[in-house]
């Protein structure tokens, strides 16, 4: 059976984790001058009076957390958390005294805690001591700056971990590395947050082409703290001067490339600079010098029609996440013959490729193939031509896809557009960009037959985020196709984007036996739409994504009366609309004052 | 419900605020809700008075500003990298109000002014030689010179650019 204490500490706990401290205070405080508490064990009443004092702490009441310390240690003072509870409450008891009194005491405490304690962890102990060599700077400061001391406290040693995280946490690389020199409790605080130095991330500065030696230096330069296991480079914001040959360099340097789990490299470059295909030419070198063994996320931004998906899967095998994207003008180049055995990628679980303005970077017949990797879960492929059915048969069927994102080059891409319960797969995002979409049009599958409704296909009941942009449903109203999804459960985002459907002028109401509810529904963006919203679709609205919080209408045209009856939702805090038409300046000046919402007329 | 809601100080100034108002501070939003309507006065130790006043202030003004979300979009969030003109003339306190208006945004939760608080530190920090950061802030350069040459080595790389 458990004591009291433990059955009041762990009510109290979770309350005082979400800084409910007087709760949690009203829980504890009773109990432990109760007489029961006496009975229970020793342990547990020093955890349930070590939560107490924290309680205090937090909320100011030092003396009180002071006592509650004091008697952690005098019940048991061979217990180290006692110590380190009371030396605590008597530093932060300083916090704003100009004499060093409480400071005293406490290394006096810390110090007594490690006489007291033999069998102590060697990282107890060091905590101890550096507690003790704080109190002591502190001080030290004190004693030697007199009384201004105290309100011009060093900002690092009054803020707690959290908050200086977030300062720090803004500054880059080159920032944080000045702030290592202002002293030592900086240099000490800053090399202690590994988070800080992961991530290497070259901004365009003031040379913003980098030579490959230049690329090294600052890599190696950055394996200070020696203790990282893990670097994420970030060179997209940057020009490589040979970008072939920084990749070279840092596949051959046995200290740094081990250690690279992410890399984002930029290949995009004026026509003055000589722009090489990057991966063609590694692709060539010699696979035993190249050892991307850690690598798990690679991005491509290129200029050239370099991205050799064949290369990248079958010498990069611990690859988790793909994101190739090219903005070549070059004439279609593609990369076919690939070997279904040469796909060693098991880990890859994220692929997007986008191709810009009508450029093929990888033919429909190789992505075929890519896709068949059981482990991907998320596709996003923009502008990648070629037959289409064939290819997306097999990614429709991978039970694992989770995202499937898709833009298409317009009429090459009809079949796709219905129906969608074809998806496999429980998706929760789904995009389709540049669709057209008849049901005019049979739908052949990939044996060649008519494809036909069956009652057992998927529904994509389990979306959460939908996005339709520059698509064309004529012979579909956006309630027909959502009704068709059936995903009015789990959605979360609708984002409709420059589309055409059918118009209608009949929405369901709530009364309707069809009519749709969509209660996770929170943004909806209806942007760029030819036609203005209609009266019944502002019902529609209104009535079918009850908790709807944000709408986003720029570009759609949209009247003073409807936005005013759109504003009738209780739930929507937040309007963006640009094309008001028929609003009186008064109207706008009651909208500006509705509380708890606010409409952004651009 | 009351529609108001008293905030004592630790130095006992007590100031009537609306409910909506502090629904900015998780901590009081949670402690309202959790109490119900008997609760009358409640009390914020280690606050004073007057950094309590300003950061009441601060939700004062932004009471109707729609609360941070997912979901918001990307252009959303590159704007929010700047602080808006009422802020930045808000946090033109000297240096002690304003680490005193953090620790009292993180005490109540108060997203956002953390955000903009920490925000006007980091500006503090950026684009000064680690000298002008110590003047900044009033630090003692406890390094001795040969530390201070040695860490000026190891990261001249930082340096030259």
């Amino acid at each position: 059976m458990s004591d009291g204490c433990i059955r009041l500490t762990s009510r109290a706990r979770p309350l005082y984790a979400r800084k409910n401290y007087r709760l949690a205070q009203e829980i504890l405080e009773p109990y432990v001058t109760s007489t029961s508490f006496i009975n229970d064990p020793k342990i547990s009443k020093i955890k349930a009076l070590d939560l107490l004092s924290a309680i205090y702490e937090k909320q100011g009441f030092l003396d009180k957390a002071k006592k509650s310390a004091s008697n952690m240690i005098r019940l048991d003072s061979s217990n180290i958390l006692g110590y380190l509870r009371l030396g605590k409450v008597l530093q932060l008891s300083n916090a704003n005294s100009k004499n060093t009194k409480s400071l005293d005491q406490a290394i006096k405490v810390y110090k007594r805690g490690l006489q007291k304690m033999t069998a102590i962890s060697t990282d107890h102990r060091k905590f101890i001591q550096l507690q003790i060599s704080r109190c002591e700077r502190t001080a030290a400061a004190i004693v030697s700056n007199g009384i201004n001391q105290s309100s011009r406290q060093d900002f690092v040693q009054k803020l707690p971990l959290d908050v200086l995280i977030m300062i720090f946490g803004q500054l880059s690389m080159k920032e944080l590395v000045k702030c290592l020199q202002v002293n030592k409790l900086w240099n000490t605080f800053l090399l202690g947050v590994p988070g800080f130095w992961t991530l290497i991330r070259f901004e365009a500065l003031k040379a913003p082409i980098l030579s490959s030696k230049d690329v090294l230096r600052y890599c190696s330069m950055s394996l200070y703290p020696t203790t990282l296991k893990t670097i994420d480079l970030d060179l997209s914001n940057v020009l490589l001067n040979e970008p072939v040959k920084t990749l070279e360099l840092l596949a051959k340097n046995p200290k740094l490339v081990p250690r690279i789990r992410s890399l984002k490299l930029n290949n995009r470059a004026p026509l003055s600079i000589n722009r090489q295909p990057l991966l063609k030419y590694l692709r060539k070198l010699s696979s035993d010098e190249l050892r991307f063994d850690a690598l798990r996320e690679l991005s491509i931004i290129s200029d050239t029609v370099d991205v050799d998906l064949v290369w990248c899967l079958s010498r990069l095998k611990s690859l988790e996440k793909l994101e190739l994207v090219s903005s070549s003008h070059h004439k279609k180049t593609s990369v076919d013959g690939i070997q279904k055995e040469s796909i060693v990628c098991g880990n890859l679980s994220e692929l997007k490729i986008w191709g810009q303005s009508g450029n093929t970077i990888v033919s429909a017949s190789l992505l075929n193939d890519v896709l068949q990797i059981d482990s991907l879960a998320c596709v996003d492929v923009h502008r990648v031509a070629g037959n289409l059915w064939p290819t997306f048969a097999p990614v429709l069927k991978n039970s694992n896809l989770k995202r499937f994102g898709f833009t298409s080059e317009g009429v090459n891409f009809k079949c796709l557009a219905m129906p969608f319960p074809l998806f496999y797969g429980e998706l929760d995002s789904l995009t389709l960009n540049d669709v057209i979409c008849s049901n005019s049009i049979p739908l052949v599958t990939s044996n060649g037959d008519f494809w036909q409704p069956r009652p057992n296909d998927k529904k994509l009941t389990q979306l959460k985020y939908i996005e339709l942009k520059w698509s064309r449903f004529d012979e579909l109203s956006l309630v027909e196709i959502l009704k068709r999804w059936e995903c009015e459960k789990n959605l979360e985002t609708l984002v409709i984007h420059a589309t055409i459907f059918k118009t209608t002028s009949s929405f369901p109401t709530p009364e309707d036996e069809d009519f749709q509810c969509f209660p996770r529904l929170e943004t909806l963006q209806l942007t760029n739409m030819r036609s203005s919203l209609s009266n019944g679709m502002v019902d529609w609205i209104v009535s079918a994504f009850p908790r709807l919080r944000k709408l986003n209408l720029d570009g759609t045209p949209i009247s003073g009366s409807k936005l005013v009856g759109l504003l009738r939702s209780p739930s929507i805090n937040a309007i963006k609309c640009k094309d008001v038409t028929e609003i009186a300046p008064d109207t706008i000046e009651m909208i500006k004052r509705l509380p708890g919402k606010t409409v952004y007329f651009n | 419900m009351q529609e108001t809601v008293k905030l004592k100080s630790v130095d006992g100034v007590v100031y009537t605020v609306d409910r909506k108002v502090l629904e900015q501070s998780v901590l009081l939003k949670n402690m309202m809700t959790d109490i119900g309507d008997d609760i009358s006065e409640i009390p914020i130790p280690n606050v004073q008075s007057n950094v309590l006043r300003k950061v009441l202030d601060y939700c004062e003004h932004h009471k109707n500003d729609p609360l941070n979300a997912a979901g918001e979009d990307s252009s959303n969030r590159a704007k929010s990298n700047e602080i808006s003109t009422w802020d930045q003339k808000y946090l033109q306190v000297d240096q002690e109000m304003l680490f005193e208006i953090i620790m009292t945004a993180n005490y109540l939760d108060i997203k956002s002014l953390l955000e903009v608080g920490t925000r006007a530190v980091a500006n503090l920090i950026k684009n000064k030689t680690p000298e002008e950061i110590r003047k900044t802030f009033n630090i003692v350069n406890d390094f001795t010179p040969e530390e201070e040459a040695q860490i000026r080595r190891e990261h001249e790389w930082a340096q030259d650019r």
